[in-house]
């Protein structure tokens, strides 16, 4: 019996140490193809976007009404009638919704002399995180650079929401029935399929929404900075933020003065989640010892607390 | 609602069409210049605005809206340095370089063109509102509300909210 099962364990481990080989060997072999496929990747080539420039917004909110209509939602409130240019229409700091896929909120700076308007929506991400984070496969990234979202087989988890380091993806919690995220899908279905710019970006009278390829768009907020010295922070909002978005920003000031989440990370959140994804078997392996140790520590103290000796023994126990 | 911006576009075409004949002005050119001009570009949805051409052109240098069309060097430096004297062209107005559809087809295509310098060019209501509404602020004179230049135009056959920037009240 005892040398039947020898047997059995020795063939089992010398085939075994073969497959380990070769298993070794074809990892080795992918990695280099694997990572240039995982890791360089910079969007589509078709990627389209948008500039939108703060200098030239004034905050009018002709995108927010131009958003609302073409998605069917109500239009937005505290509109002026006889709106005077960069005159704040609300106080408060607002974010997307489910009833609202943009919003264009009001920033004093010290470093600027009348206020700046930030229009928020967004940012159709090179590698989207709420993508990458979702199960159920309910996040498209299409080739025009929208990322879009189905909600017929959105489960209603909501990691995307957590997932998204720009905190976009709203939830619709009126309708329990049909629950669903909301958020700007680029105008996909509508407007950028048919090759036709976002309806916000049409409504805008300042042309502070200038829409395009990705890649020209970076050269054309390149030339801005360099044809108009001092009217902008040198810098490109989106650029590389979170592996790079579609939707870019310049300010004349520097990004933090404008309600800009400059914390976000400059890598995709993708590589993020998958050290913490490593991280959990450590976590798994490592724990049940480290709180065992600790609770033998505890017990031990609290039994005979008046020697160190004793304390050095336990420590060997959990040790071994 | 496709209809709408459809018909929208359509309308930014037919843009500054009459020119109210008057007195020509003394300038640098010596040529025939309107006192008044039209802009009705977005008749469909508002009044045409009336610009007050002579007014203007008795506060700032031709080249300072029409770059290096008007005969000078532009004052813009990104211009004057290809621009270096400026030519006289037949056409002046703005819609004949400023696109109405600055962001449809081929010209996204086009502007991939690794020899084009001309990237960053504004579409007609971009042109518009950023020259007009940038000197108005700047100088603290002029009309800078929406109103002010855009008379509403009382049509009920006009879908609900169309010029996408006001909320209809009545
Ligand atoms: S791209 Fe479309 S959905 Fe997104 S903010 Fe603009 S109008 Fe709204
Ligand atoms: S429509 Fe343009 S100018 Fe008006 S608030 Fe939106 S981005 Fe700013």
């Amino acid at each position: 019996m005892k040398e039947e099962t020898r047997r059995g364990t020795t063939f089992t481990r010398r085939s075994l140490l073969k497959g380990m080989v070769a298993a070794v060997a074809t990892a080795i072999s992918m990695r280099p193809s694997r990572d240039s496929s995982a890791h360089d990747f910079h969007g589509y080539d078709s990627n389209r976007g948008v500039l939108v420039d703060l200098t030239r917004c004034i905050g009018c909110r002709s995108c927010e009404v131009a958003c609302s209509q073409e998605h069917g939602l109500a239009p937005p409130d505290g509109m002026l009638e006889n709106y005077q240019p960069l005159e704040p229409q609300y106080r408060e700091t607002r974010r997307p919704d489910h009833q609202a896929f943009t919003v264009v909120n009001q920033y004093q700076s010290p470093l600027y002399d009348h206020p700046l308007f930030k229009k928020t929506q967004c940012n159709h991400c090179l590698e989207p995180a709420c993508l990458t984070a979702c199960f159920v496969n309910a996040y498209t990234k299409t080739p025009e650079g929208a990322v879009i979202y189905n909600e017929s087989v959105c489960v209603g988890c909501r990691t995307c929401m957590v997932a998204c380091p720009f905190s976009i993806p709203a939830f619709r919690y009126d309708s329990a029935f049909d629950a669903q995220i909301m958020k700007c899908n680029f105008c996909f279905d509508t407007r950028l399929s048919k090759g036709r710019p976002p309806a916000c970006v049409e409504a805008c009278p300042m042309e502070a929404l200038t829409f395009g390829y990705r890649d020209e768009l970076l050269k054309i907020a390149r030339k801005r900075l360099r044809d108009l010295p001092g009217r902008y922070h040198r810098e490109i909002y989106g650029e590389f933020e979170a592996g790079g978005t579609s939707w870019l920003y310049l300010s004349p000031v520097p990004f933090e003065e404008a309600g800009f989440d400059t914390r976000v990370p400059r890598q995709p959140i993708l590589h993020f989640v998958k050290d913490f994804l490593a991280v959990v078997p450590m976590v798994l392996t490592i724990w049940p010892g480290l709180f065992a140790g600790i609770y033998l520590l505890a017990k031990s103290n609290k039994t005979a607390d008046n020697t160190t000796s004793k304390e050095d023994k336990s420590d060997e126990t959990i040790e071994r | 609602m496709r209809l709408e911006w459809y018909q929208l576009s359509l309308g930014i075409i037919v843009t500054i069409c009459s020119f109210v004949a008057g007195e020509p002005l003394a300038t640098e050119l010596n040529r025939k210049v309107p006192e008044m001009v039209v802009l009705d570009s977005l008749s469909n949805l508002y009044e045409g605005v009336s610009f007050d051409h002579a007014l203007h052109d008795s506060y700032a240098s031709c080249v300072e809206c029409h770059h290096h069309v008007a005969g000078q060097p532009s004052a813009d430096p990104a211009c004057s340095s290809c621009h270096r004297s400026g030519t006289v062209d037949i056409v002046v107005d703005c819609k004949s370089c400023h696109l109405t559809d600055p962001f449809y087809g081929d010209l996204l295509s086009a502007k991939r063109n690794l020899s084009r310098y001309h990237i960053d060019m504004t579409g007609l209501i971009g042109a518009y509102h950023l020259n007009c509404l940038g000197c108005h602020l700047a100088l603290t004179t002029g009309p800078t509300g929406c109103l002010d230049c855009h008379q509403r135009k009382r049509n009920d056959s006009l879908p609900q909210g169309i010029n996408g920037t006001h909320e209809e009240t009545e």
